[in-house]
């Protein structure tokens, strides 16, 4: 078995294993670490070459749809990405969940996202990836519920998951254009006909679709609201899908299909356009949060919009920036989150303003932080500083104004990290909870991380400048002419850079402290919500509206519809109705017989008494019966006979129990009752007649007619077909009829029951 | 015989059709009863109604008529049998538990509760 299938599956595998270990058996945390660990050692030795990287499975044939991984470069760098920060956060979960949390469901949910999320960087067709991206949002909703008591969880799980869940289907409907448009779902296949998209006017929508799927999964403006509901989340799932990978989903896409969608010209200024305002518009908002959780949750949205500028033009140089900065990004918020995460569960709180000083207390926990925070501000030796660099080094060499937003978005950067980081050296509160260190199992998973963007900073190019310029290749299709160091001599890129740091120094510690306005409630949420609520009362009220409970309207809908649809039919179609259908002569007998079945049936409308009405409807049966027996059917003029003889009593016992029978009770439709029922038994007549005019082909009956003595012995076809050819349809009447008997049986039952309780 | 027999088919269904939108639920349930007659009737009408004789082999060269629809209206005339049979059953249950067999008036008690 191919390793990049064995690793794409184990979480899958895992996952419900997982369900069967006991509630608090803390094992279940160290079985997912191993199966991340497990699966980063399959997509090292893909990418060593020893191992394909692709493996192919039909999937739905008709459709042209085929379930295929695909592990190039791109997709590895990713996998690498996922199952290694998942293993750090796995350890780390382990430890850090209350002993008395259930395990097995939090590991099982978490090992589904992995799994997920691997399918979606593997896939190599689009409706796969469609399906796996769906289920990273699922088992995000799941996630972020986990304690899905708290009010705040839930509200923060559906809202995560019908922002997503929306743009997923948006970016659904995207592909299908896509696809159909070029002519397939393969994204190799499609990388190839560019042209074919640039050519076509629906491409634009498309587009237009796909980067509404990109900026939701992403948080981008003006989705971001989800993400900062998201952090009800237990920190791990912050840490692991919040900041490190999920989010990172929209990202990949952009790099995925970059190449073939920026043929529309609207592809790449769009996408730059609001990572630009997200990154700056987020930036102040993370300035504003009290709540370190909300803090970097806001500072994640900002730095994803930072990545999307970076990924939109497809460009080589600017996609091995953005993506040396998502890796980045992964270690240091990664690490932010693990160690807020530590922060509350020593401390018990996570507000900014209630922190005694850290630096005293918790010497190590505070200088990974101070550490992370460094780099994600772009100081240098950090590994935030060199894809800082080149970030503003690309957005210098553009239009001016992009330019001034992105210099404001580094400094507003620079200012919360300061706020972060000086913000809980020092502490507000001397008399704050005191804590200490926590034990290496908790530390040393951050702290993995913070050492990683420490040395991405000091030697990028000997640790990943390979496997960046190689997923470069595979993304864009053509080579990063740089390369990556920490110094790049003295240019604008470094004044400015030297520039918004300096200035986010100066606006932390000259007027965050006393003057920024505290977090107020975002506007997109209030919008959300009253959507949501506007939603909810107005499908209420349309549901009442035809599903009145009174099953005369029901029941005239019905009729209405059936009428309408045929009468429109009948009219487009052209109504014949011939002659010479083959009918023997009418006999007296046949007509007296009629006759009475008519006037049996008008008798039913016109009865005063219930005894009156019932005859009626028996007298009815049985004229049937009669008309049966005339017209060659002998069988079902003893089954009518024998039905109408059971029926008859059935109906004279319920009669006793009934109160007195009410033909006229008050009713205003009754003209629109009349005409319903006139053209519902014309309609049907007419039908009747112009059906015998209408065969398109010989009856089938035959076949029973030639077979019924060789192939099953029996003389009555009519029997034959009942018992024998269509036998599991009688026996499926025969079910039917017993269920009915039962569910009679039962009611009775009850209701005698009941009345002896009483 | 054919129009005859449409005319049979077009009054149950009519008057079937007239009384499944009443408010009375024994009216509904006897509705349904002519209902299922005339569609069972419709059926027979729709294979032809000979001249023929009875699809019983063995009897001669006679030509017979189309058995098909005659087993299928054999299943329906019994599946309807089953049908009334719950209906009345539910009717008698429903008076039995809120003494009213108004259907528009038991909709209103529903609400309420």
């Amino acid at each position: 078995m191919p390793a990049v299938f064995l690793a794409a599956a184990l979480p899958f595998v895992v996952s419900p294993i997982l369900l069967l270990f006991r509630r608090p058996d803390r094992r279940a945390g160290l079985l997912s670490a191993a199966a991340c660990a497990g699966a980063f050692a399959c997509f090292v030795s893909v990418a060593l070459g020893a191992s394909p990287a692709t493996v192919a499975l039909p999937w739905i044939g008709p459709l042209g749809l085929s379930f295929s991984l695909h592990a190039d470069p791109l997709a590895l760098f990713f996998a690498l990405l996922i199952t290694g920060v998942g293993f750090l956060v796995a350890a780390f979960a382990t430890s850090y969940l209350d002993s008395n949390e259930n395990f097995p469901r939090f590991f099982s949910f978490l090992m589904l996202f992995t799994g997920s999320m691997l399918g979606v960087v593997l896939s190599s067709n689009l409706m796969a990836l469609f399906v796996f991206w769906e289920m990273t949002s699922f088992s995000s909703f799941l996630l972020i519920g986990f304690w899905h008591h708290r009010e705040r969880s839930r509200y923060g799980a559906l809202k995560a998951l019908v922002v997503t869940g929306s743009g997923g289907l948006a970016m659904l409907l995207g592909f299908i254009m896509v696809g159909i448009v070029c002519g397939s779902f393969e994204i190799a296949v499609l990388a190839e006909r560019g042209a074919l998209l640039a050519a076509n006017p629906w491409a634009t929508p498309a587009v237009l679709l796909i980067i509404a799927g990109v900026l939701t999964k992403s948080a981008q403006l003006p989705f971001h609201l989800w993400l900062p509901s998201a952090m009800e989340a237990p920190t791990p799932v912050s840490a692991f899908l919040h900041a490190a990978t999920m989010v990172k989903a929209g990202l990949f896409m952009v790099a995925r299909l970059g190449p073939l969608l920026s043929v529309v010209p609207l592809w790449t200024p769009t996408l730059a356009l609001f990572g630009l305002l997200t990154m700056t518009w987020c930036g102040w908002l993370a300035l504003r949060q009290k709540d370190l959780k909300a803090l970097l949750a806001f500072s994640t949205v900002s730095q994803l919009g930072l990545i999307l500028v970076l990924l939109a033009p497809a460009e080589p140089d600017t996609t091995a920036a953005g993506l040396l900065h998502l890796l980045n990004h992964a270690c240091f918020k990664g690490a932010l989150f693990l160690l807020v995460g530590v922060l509350e569960h020593e401390l018990h709180t996570r507000d900014l303003s209630l922190m005694g000083p850290l630096r005293r207390n918790m010497p190590f926990t505070w200088l990974l932080i101070a550490l992370a925070a460094l780099s994600m501000a772009g100081v240098p030796p950090m590994g935030g500083f060199v894809s800082k660099e080149l970030f503003l080094d690309h957005l210098l060499n553009g239009h001016p104004l992009l330019a001034l937003l992105a210099v404001a978005g580094a400094v507003l950067t620079a200012a919360y990290c300061f706020a972060l980081a000086a913000g809980l050296a020092a502490g507000r509160r001397p008399d704050g909870p005191r804590g200490q260190d926590p034990s290496l199992s908790l530390l040393l998973p951050p702290a993995l991380l913070v050492a990683a963007t420490v040395g991405l900073g000091i030697f990028p190019d000997q640790l990943v400048g390979a496997p960046v310029a190689a997923a470069t290749l595979a993304a864009t299709g053509s080579s990063v002419t740089g390369h990556f160091a920490v110094w790049h001599g003295a240019g604008p890129s470094l004044w400015t850079s030297a520039f918004a740091v300096s200035m986010g120094l100066a606006l932390w510690w000259g007027w965050w402290q006393k003057r920024v306005p505290p977090a107020s409630t975002l506007i997109a949420d209030r919008v959300y919500d009253h959507a949501l609520e506007q939603l909810e009362t107005r499908a209420r009220r349309l549901t009442a509206s035809y599903m009145s409970g009174i099953l005369w309207r029901y029941c005239s809908v019905i009729l209405l519809t059936v009428i309408v649809g045929v009468a429109v039919v009948a009219a487009s179609q052209g109504f014949v109705i011939q002659d010479g259908w083959s009918s023997r002569h009418a006999g007296p007998w046949d007509l007296a017989v009629c006759a009475t079945a008519i006037l049996a049936a008008l008798a039913t409308l016109k009865a005063r008494t219930r005894l009156a009405a019932i005859l009626a409807l028996g007298a009815s049966g049985f004229s049937l019966a009669l008309m049966f027996a005339l017209s060659a059917a002998p069988d079902l003029a003893l089954t009518q006979i024998m039905v109408e003889t059971i029926s008859v009593p059935l109906f004279l016992a319920v009669f006793a129990f009934l109160p007195p029978y009410q033909v006229d009770r008050v009713r205003r439709a009754r003209p629109l009752h009349a005409v319903l029922a006139v053209a519902a038994g014309l309609g049907t007549a007419l039908l009747l007649a112009a059906s015998r005019s209408q065969r398109v082909a010989e009856p089938i009956s035959s076949f029973f007619v030639e077979k019924s003595v060789d192939a099953a012995g029996g003389h009555n076809v009519v029997n034959v077909i009942l018992v024998d050819f269509r036998a599991l349809d009688t026996l499926g009447e025969i079910t039917v009829l017993g269920v009915a008997a039962i569910a009679c049986y039962a009611i009775i039952k009850l209701l005698s029951e009941k009345e002896a309780g009483r | 015989m054919h129009l005859a027999v449409l005319t049979v088919v077009a009054v149950f269904i009519t008057c079937g059709v007239y009384l499944l939108l009443d408010r009375t639920l024994l009216r509904v349930v006897i509705g349904l009863g002519l209902l299922s007659n005339g569609v069972n009737l419709a059926l027979l009408a729709s294979g032809g109604l000979g001249p023929g004789a009875a699809p019983i082999l063995g009897h001669g060269s006679a030509a017979i008529v189309d058995p098909l629809p005659q087993a299928l209206i054999l299943t329906a005339i019994v599946i309807g049998f089953g049908v009334t049979a719950l209906l009345l059953t539910l009717a008698f249950a429903s008076y039995q538990s809120q003494l009213s067999d108004d259907l528009e008036d038991l909709h209103g008690r529903l609400d309420d509760e």
